[in-house]
């Protein structure tokens, strides 16, 4: 039984350009695993338009953890924000990638299986 | 043929060019790569003034909160907006819920476009958000939130369609 309450996933910005809301490569979005963002935690500017391309993955994750695994799967975990940047219509836009991240330590967690 | 009331073909923003450089590094150039349509975007701050991502917010009001929503989500709980779309956590009291804040982004798009047309940015159809995650009760025990657009200065509603002279920002 995983305890999702030692766990959160950090969604690490990977590449970023013209983001109207400045976020920049390196910051991140930390999340519980019930899909609360904390904001004291995240050094991002909390933009609704990567967030709400990772309430989905939110989803997932507690699919995962209830099965025993990962909550962050290994095929899902890149995601970028809903703007198509300049050359495809719109303006800038952010890529990142998801963590599972041990609370307590702050260190990525150890994979998580089935038991 | 381009209906004349939206940014024309040549018509690269020049008036607008100094605030986007300063607010999104975009030079001449990026600024002739840009679509019309994201231009268009742009040309809100025409109809609006240069300042009305500053002089508003979203509100998103938590009114029904029965009960078995994991996130804790209570009536009278907020989560206000910028509006850039970013979530003003100083001014917010409710969870963050990303299920619940995700509906919102839809009707951030239509801001977008409202503002475009210069009308008010706030959608006169789509007020109302509930949590996408729904159970096995059928939803009885999702959150459920409204929506409505303040001033940032006063926190004033703002409901007019065009805003007016007093409500334009300056």
């Amino acid at each position: 039984m995983i305890d999702l309450d030692t766990l959160e996933i950090h969604a690490v910005v990977t590449r970023a350009f013209f983001c109207a809301n400045h976020i920049t490569e390196g910051q991140r979005f930390v999340f519980d695993l019930k899909g609360r963002l904390d904001p004291e935690r995240s050094d991002a500017n909390l933009c609704l338009g990567i967030l709400a391309k990772l309430q989905p993955a939110l989803l997932l994750a507690q699919d995962r953890a209830a099965e025993g695994l990962n909550p962050v799967s290994p095929r899902f975990r890149n995601f970028d924000c809903f703007d198509t940047g300049i050359d495809h219509g719109g303006t800038g836009k952010i890529y990142v990638e998801l963590h599972l991240i041990d609370k307590a330590t702050g260190e990525p967690a150890g994979p998580v299986v089935r038991v | 043929m381009i209906d004349p009331y939206y940014v024309q073909p040549e018509d690269h923003l020049a008036d607008m060019a100094p605030q986007l450089e300063r607010a999104l590094g975009l030079t001449e150039d990026d600024l002739a790569r840009l679509s019309p349509e994201a231009r268009n975007l742009f040309s809100a701050r025409r109809h609006l003034g240069h300042t009305w991502l500053d002089d508003y917010e979203i509100v998103v009001e938590v009114t029904h909160a029965p009960g078995g929503c994991a996130c804790g989500m209570q009536v009278g709980q907020k989560i206000v907006f910028d509006m850039r779309h970013k979530v003003k956590p100083d001014l917010s009291d409710a969870p963050l819920c990303l299920h619940l804040m995700s509906p919102v982004l839809s009707i951030f798009y239509m801001t977008f476009d409202r503002a475009a047309e210069g009308l008010n940015p706030l959608t006169c159809i789509w007020r109302y958000v509930e949590c996408p995650v729904t159970g096995p009760d059928h939803g009885a025990g999702k959150a459920l939130a409204q929506i409505h657009m303040r001033r940032v200065d006063t926190l004033e509603p703002v409901t007019a369609r065009i805003l007016t002279q007093a409500e334009a920002p300056k």
